[in-house]
């Protein structure tokens, strides 16, 4: 603050020091123009932002009620689908603020009307006082809802003093309102009373196909003669008796409906707010249906009843169903349930048919007893009458229970038929099924049979084949055995043949001649060792070969002591020209003084110091060639030509030439000794490996 | 086994010395000679000729010596 109050006074002294400068700050002259425009840019970018976010608003809130225009923006704009969402729940709160806002203004309004009215009442209450019309509509008192109705008047008056007095249009438009009520209420009694109507109807006419079918079955039964019975005619009686139960099972469901539907009517009509005149329609016909409804339970009933057997027949058939089934015993049980049935309904019809013919019969008996005793005269006719009455009475029973018995014997003796046959049939099927058991395990132990023969062949196949095929393992791991035996053999002959040479090599093969005739032949070995390994390919055998040299297997080796002789004629020579060190053309003086210079030095020149001997770091380039040459001498005489011809090869001058011959030979000695002694190693050890210790040699697998 | 022919270097340098002492013998007697010839036609018998031509004949044979000699050796030499 006080930097900006100093530059401001400093801008304005600057100003007033200025002509050219305004009179205001460069600072507020900013201010001021930025205001200024600010006030303008502000009110230009205020528009379209306020443009853009009431289409925005728009465009969510219609989307809120077109499907269609959602799914169009959800798809061609992203994140639509959230603003949508979110205008939405927005919206739906606004709405439900206002709901509850208009609740809570409804609320407010009706209790400041209450008020009102209370302290109306308290002043009297005025019958032109203005009601809403959304006052609730009151039902109209109807007489079934007069008791109910003071109650509830009292209820309600209860929180009101005094109702109010409705004004004309109001006491109208309730009217109007109970009307409409009373024909809804009506229509809606009248659909039902229609409904029930038509299944009453339907029972009904259920009904009287009931009765019908069991008044046919009735006749069917009493048109039976048991003299002449046929199963066609017993399963045809039997099925119209089940065609007349399914009926009367309809019938009596139909009934059932329609009483249910009778009971639901009557319920509503006792619930109904119509008018009485309007209801007694309904309860005419109502009237009227439980009238047809009884009708037709009681024809059925009385249907039923008529071809029902009396108790006394029923009982006689139970007891003659219990009778037969003692007789019967396990072959009652046996049989299947409609054969008992239809034998049960044989029983009973035949025993219909007796009782009808034994009334007949006695009837007659009666009236011919009647005849003879009035023709006879009436004296102790009662008596004569009863005991004939009685006479015949045992008479029919007697034949009674023999036809009966006779009737259980045949069908005991049907009933056994029956059961032998079904026994036999049994026998036979459960011989068929032990016979076709019998078959397939038959089969099937053959089956099984063959199966474990062949899975036995097969392992004993696989047994013998594993068996042969070890022993021509075994055979050729023999054959190989032997190959390697023999082969072992010829490598042992090389290992010897390799030391006999490198023994040979060592001694002179005339010692009586001087060295130049002592050569040792290396050809004929060198042959044996190709022979021997012939045909197989061993890199490290050619390469021992190619070790060889040529001029070594052409011409043959000097031996050792040959080369040790002439070591020593060849020391003598070189001494001779030991003072030469130069590689190059030199004056004869320098021979001349070389061979002065060697005949008066003594030998050796210089010794050998013990380090040089044990191998220790030494200045080999210290030494002149007399020193080289009584070194070399110290080794040959030691038998080590190898040192002897490294320290032989380090000389220089005409020494170097004196002893490259000696040198030449030696080094083709060494190579050759070397070869013998990497071959004869290498013979040991294939012979090791391949015979001696073979499994060592093998890879495991 | 019948001898092979085979390098001796160490004899070479007593063949070679042989061959100087012959040759200079040989050079020297003929230097000798004809420079006795010499002396004899052309300088009036004097001396000088003859130890001249003697010179001569052992200077050519120090020279063929020392040419066989170095010869000799040169295969020996390791070569740059």
């Amino acid at each position: 603050m006080l930097r900006t109050t100093v530059k401001g006074s400093l801008g304005r002294l600057g100003r007033m020091c200025s002509p050219r400068r305004s009179a205001l700050p460069q600072k507020e002259i900013r201010a001021h123009q930025s205001t200024k425009s600010g006030g303008g840019g502000s009110g230009k970018i205020w528009v379209p932002i306020t443009a853009l976010t009431a289409a925005t608003v728009g465009t969510a809130i219609y989307a809120k009620y077109d499907p269609s225009f959602r799914r169009l923006l959800e798809d061609n704009v992203p994140y639509s689908d959230q603003v949508i969402s979110t205008t939405s729940s927005v919206i739906d709160t606004t709405t439900g603020l206002v709901d509850s806002a208009s609740g809570m203004i409804d609320s407010a309004k009706g209790f400041v009307s209450s008020t009102q009215e209370k302290v109306t009442n308290l002043f009297g209450g005025s019958e032109d006082k203005p009601k809403p019309l959304a006052a609730p509509v009151t039902p109209p008192p109807t007489p079934k809802v007069k008791e109910a109705a003071p109650v509830v008047k009292k209820e309600e008056a209860k929180p009101v003093t005094k109702p109010p007095t409705p004004s004309a249009d109001e006491s109208l438009l309730k009217k109007k309102l109970e009307r409409d009520a009373q024909n809804a209420a009506l229509s809606g009694l009248i659909k039902l009373q229609a409904s029930v109507d038509s299944a009453c109807g339907t029972a009904s006419a259920s009904t009287a196909n009931a009765v019908n079918q069991i008044k046919s079955l009735g006749q069917d039964f009493s048109t039976y003669s048991a003299d002449e019975p046929s199963e066609r005619l017993i399963a045809s009686l039997i099925s119209k008796n089940t065609e007349a139960e399914i009926v009367t099972k309809k019938a009596i469901q139909s009934a059932g409906e329609a009483k249910a539907k009778l009971d639901s009517l009557k319920t509503a009509v006792s619930n109904s707010t119509a008018t009485a005149e309007g209801l007694k329609s309904i309860q005419d016909s109502i009237a009227k249906a439980e009238k047809q409804l009884k009708d037709a339970e009681e024809s059925l009933f009385k249907a039923q009843e008529a071809i029902k057997p009396s108790d006394a027949l029923a009982s006689q058939i139970s007891t003659a169903y219990h009778k037969l089934k003692q007789e019967l015993g396990p072959n009652w049980d046996s049989t299947k349930k409609d054969d008992q049935d239809l034998f049960m309904l044989l029983i009973s019809l035949r025993m219909l048919h007796y009782k009808e013919q034994l009334s007949k019969q006695s009837k007659m008996d009666e009236r011919v007893l009647v005849d003879s005793l009035k023709a006879a005269g009436e004296e102790g006719l009662e008596e004569r009458v009863q005991e004939h009455l009685k006479g015949k009475e045992e008479e029919l029973r007697r034949q009674l229970n023999e036809e009966y018995h006779a009737q259980i014997i045949q069908v005991r003796d049907e009933a056994e038929r029956r059961a032998q046959a079904q026994l036999r049939q049994q026998a036979m099927i459960m011989t068929d099924d032990k016979n076709a058991a019998l078959l397939s395990q038959r089969s099937a132990f053959s089956r099984e049979l063959s199966d474990r023969i062949g899975h036995m062949v097969q392992q004993h196949t696989q047994q013998i084949g594993s068996a042969v095929d070890a022993l021509n393992k075994a055979d050729k791991n023999i054959k190989q055995r032997e190959e390697a035996v023999l082969h072992g053999a010829k490598l042992l002959a090389i290992s010897r043949s390799c030391d006999s040479l490198m023994r040979s090599l060592g001694i002179n093969p005339f010692p009586a001649k001087d060295w130049t005739h002592q050569r040792r032949n290396i050809d004929g070995h060198v042959r044996d060792v190709k022979k021997v390994f012939e045909g197989r390919k061993d890199e490290f055998v050619e390469a021992a070969l190619k070790m060889l040299p040529e001029k070594g297997i052409k011409n043959g080796v000097l031996t050792e002591p040959a080369l040790k002789a002439r070591f020593n004629d060849v020391e003598r020579v070189a001494r001779k020209v030991s003072m030469i060190h130069k590689d190059e053309d030199v004056p004869l003086t320098s021979y001349l003084l070389s061979y002065l210079r060697s005949t008066v030095l003594l030998q050796p020149h210089s010794s050998i110091k013990p380090s040089e001997i044990n191998n220790d770091p030494t200045d080999i380039a210290a030494l002149d060639n007399n020193a080289l040459l009584d070194r070399a001498k110290y080794f040959v005489d030691q038998g080590d030509l190898l040192q002897a011809a490294k320290y032989a090869n380090l000389l220089r001058g005409p020494s170097r030439y004196v002893v490259s011959g000696w040198l030449e030979e030696t080094t083709t000695l060494l190579e050759v000794k070397n070869a013998a002694q990497t071959l004869a190693a290498y013979a040991s050890l294939l012979v090791q490996k391949q015979v001696i210790q073979p499994e060592l040699s093998t890879p495991k697998a | 086994m019948a001898p092979v022919t085979m390098p001796t270097p160490e004899l070479d340098f007593g063949k070679s010395a042989e061959n100087c002492v012959t040759d200079g013998l040989i050079k020297f007697g003929g230097g000798l000679a004809l420079g006795s010839v010499f002396s004899l036609l052309f300088f009036k018998r004097r001396r000088w000729p003859i130890i001249l031509g003697g010179g001569f004949g052992i200077g050519i044979a120090w020279a063929n010596c020392s040419k066989d000699f170095n010869r000799l050796t040169a295969s020996s030499r390791p070569k740059v």
